[in-house]
């Protein structure tokens, strides 16, 4: 049986459809009730369907072999698993952004509110800057606005909610997508099955381009 | 009297079993101590696989630290050198941060260590050892090999002929690990490395499965003796185990990659079906050896019996088979002979006035003047 780590929602709506294009399907996917674990018996595969953020940890802890993740939660969790594609879909950047017109005070301790603190932490090391982490679930937006930080390290897809809060992209330095990882040790116990699916879907991914 | 045999934990049965095999192969059990100087590790921390220590001010003065590794303390103590070596294998428990970095944990290990000029049977030994600790403890494991150089060696090349940093070397080391293929093309790319170079860097990860035609396909991809003299050595190495019956299971990946700057040549993982992360870790450290001026190799591994803590075990059903309730009044030679009596049956026996909450037995027994009559239990 070959349990896989589905994020729920959009992405994993996607991916969904290209695995069950690729011969991995199971049927109660489409079902309106859906549980949160589903089976496809014939074919030994079993879906989690769990929160986008917690894939990763299912994954690591050999809950799921394989699942479909954030390189965003990738980066700031770092989990130690096989990370084998590159889905090429959920794509967007990891940005730092000010509002329009920020001008950076270099002489006192940058305030930067994320969602993704070791990645604020890292990109900021590298540039040997002093940094101040605000650590926020949502909204980052709000952080420059109300002067809780000077900046914002976040994902960002289309520009729009930055748009409307009047914040600029200052850099984007990390191009994020969804990513196909595996447990370790299932690469090795499983690895027929696991290499099979991420040979086709990386088919999907390179006939998309 | 005959016992009852108690249950053994996957980890204290390994334990056991494995004290004997080492010893049957010359290894002598070393015993250090707890603590060591903090020095040692503030100086060698790529060694370890963390940067934390747990450390105490000793009543000296001195900063002291309880080990976070025992491999160190090892290497510090040895008198090996090239003509007399050191088999050495030890139980010890070491003290790292626990996985999500909140806490210390107490892990405890067991370890074997070759300390010499370590040629190709020593170093099949090792292995052979390594292998044969998989296999007492679950006969679905992976023991899987690689060589550093195999790595290393492109990895050079392109600071050699390509002038890439040391930031981005261990970028792609990392990459490699993770077996990353996109993420190298895409890095490799960005750093104007030329096409055939990436092609060899991408197919690292793809190194894996069965020895022979692994290393097979490894050989399209070498660059130069040392990556050359590698493959060699790894396939020595399995006919070498072959001959010891330890080669089932035994599989390369070569996108297996340890610290650089202590380890060196062979470096395997173990790994169970059941368990989520490797068990058994190990290799050839001549380069941790030469940083505290032995000039001699060695090799070793250590098990992790902690994680060993996850494998099913078959539950006891009840943690006594019989219960026996007896009244105040109740003579206490009454009670001995009867819960002897028990016990003589090869049964556990608890003898108590009242039925302790929780506790799940097979039979409960009623003593009143020295008559035992079983009652009906829906336990």
């Amino acid at each position: 049986m070959l349990n896989i780590a589905l994020p729920k929602g959009r992405l994993g709506d996607s991916v969904y459809a290209m695995l069950d294009k690729a011969g991995f399907d199971c049927p109660a996917y489409n079902d309106i009730n859906r549980e949160l674990v589903i089976e496809n018996r014939k074919k030994g595969l079993r879906y989690l369907l769990v929160k986008p953020g917690d894939v990763q940890v299912y994954v690591e802890h050999h809950a799921a072999d394989v699942g479909i993740v954030g390189k965003d939660i990738l980066l700031e969790e770092e989990p130690d698993v096989y990370e084998l594609l590159d889905l090429g879909i959920g794509k967007c950047r990891m940005c730092v952004a000010a509002p329009r017109g920020y001008k950076e005070d270099r002489s006192r301790t940058l305030r930067v509110a994320t969602k993704y603190v070791n990645v604020a932490k890292h990109y900021y090391s590298e540039k040997n800057r002093d940094i101040e982490i605000i650590y926020l679930r949502g909204s980052i937006e709000l952080g420059p606005i109300t002067g809780l930080s000077d900046v914002i390290v976040d994902i960002v897809e289309t520009g729009n909610t930055l748009k409307a809060n009047d914040l600029v992209v200052t850099d984007a330095f990390k191009d994020i997508s969804a990513r196909f990882i595996a447990n370790k040790s299932s690469f090795k116990f499983q690895n027929g099955i696991i290499s099979d699916m991420a040979e086709k879907l990386s088919e999907q991914i390179s006939g998309s381009k | 009297m005959k016992y009852k045999q108690a249950k053994i934990t996957p980890a204290e049965a390994a334990a056991r079993n494995l004290r004997g095999l080492y010893e049957q192969y010359g290894y002598q059990k070393f015993k250090m101590s707890k603590f060591e100087e903090y020095g040692l590790y503030a100086s060698n921390m790529d060694f370890l696989s963390g940067d934390k220590v747990l450390t105490f001010t000793d009543l000296d003065g001195r900063l002291m630290a309880l080990k976070p590794d025992v491999t160190l303390s090892i290497i510090k103590n040895s008198t090996a050198d090239m003509q007399s070596s050191e088999k050495l294998y030890y139980t010890e428990n070491v003290y790292r941060e626990d996985r999500e970095g909140n806490n210390f944990v107490e892990i405890e290990q067991m370890g074997l260590e070759y300390l010499g000029d370590a040629d190709d049977y020593g170093i099949t030994e090792v292995i052979a050892l390594a292998v044969k600790t998989l296999q007492s403890i679950d006969q679905e494991y992976i023991l899987e090999i690689s060589h550093m150089s195999f790595v290393t060696e492109l990895l050079d090349d392109l600071t050699k002929e390509c002038g890439i940093e040391r930031r981005d070397y261990v970028h792609l080391l990392n990459l490699i690990r993770r077996k990353n293929v996109p993420g190298i093309a895409k890095v490799a790319e960005s750093l104007g490395i030329p096409e055939e170079k990436i092609e060899r860097l991408k197919a690292v990860p793809t190194l894996f499965g069965p020895v022979n035609e692994t290393l097979k396909r490894a050989g399209k991809y070498v660059i130069n003796d040392e990556m050359s003299e590698g493959l060699d050595q790894l396939e020595r190495v399995a006919k070498g185990l072959r001959a010891m019956n330890a080669s089932k299971n035994v599989q390369i990946d070569l996108s297996l990659v340890n610290d650089t700057n202590y380890y060196n040549g062979i470096i395997f993982k173990g790994y169970f079906r059941e368990l989520a992360r490797h068990v058994l870790a190990g290799g050839q450290y001549d380069k941790a050896m030469a940083k505290f001026g032995r000039n001699t190799g060695a090799i070793g591994f250590g098990l992790y019996l902690n994680e060993l803590s996850q494998l099913a075990v078959e539950k006891d059903k009840y943690d006594v088979d019989a219960l026996m309730l007896y009244g105040a009044k109740e003579p206490l030679e009454n009670v001995a002979k009867a819960i002897t009596g028990l016990r003589k049956q090869g049964l556990s026996a608890r003898a108590e006035r009242a039925r302790p909450k929780g506790l799940r037995c097979g039979k409960v027994y009623r003593l009143k003047d020295g008559v035992l009559t079983e009652r009906k239990t829906n336990a």
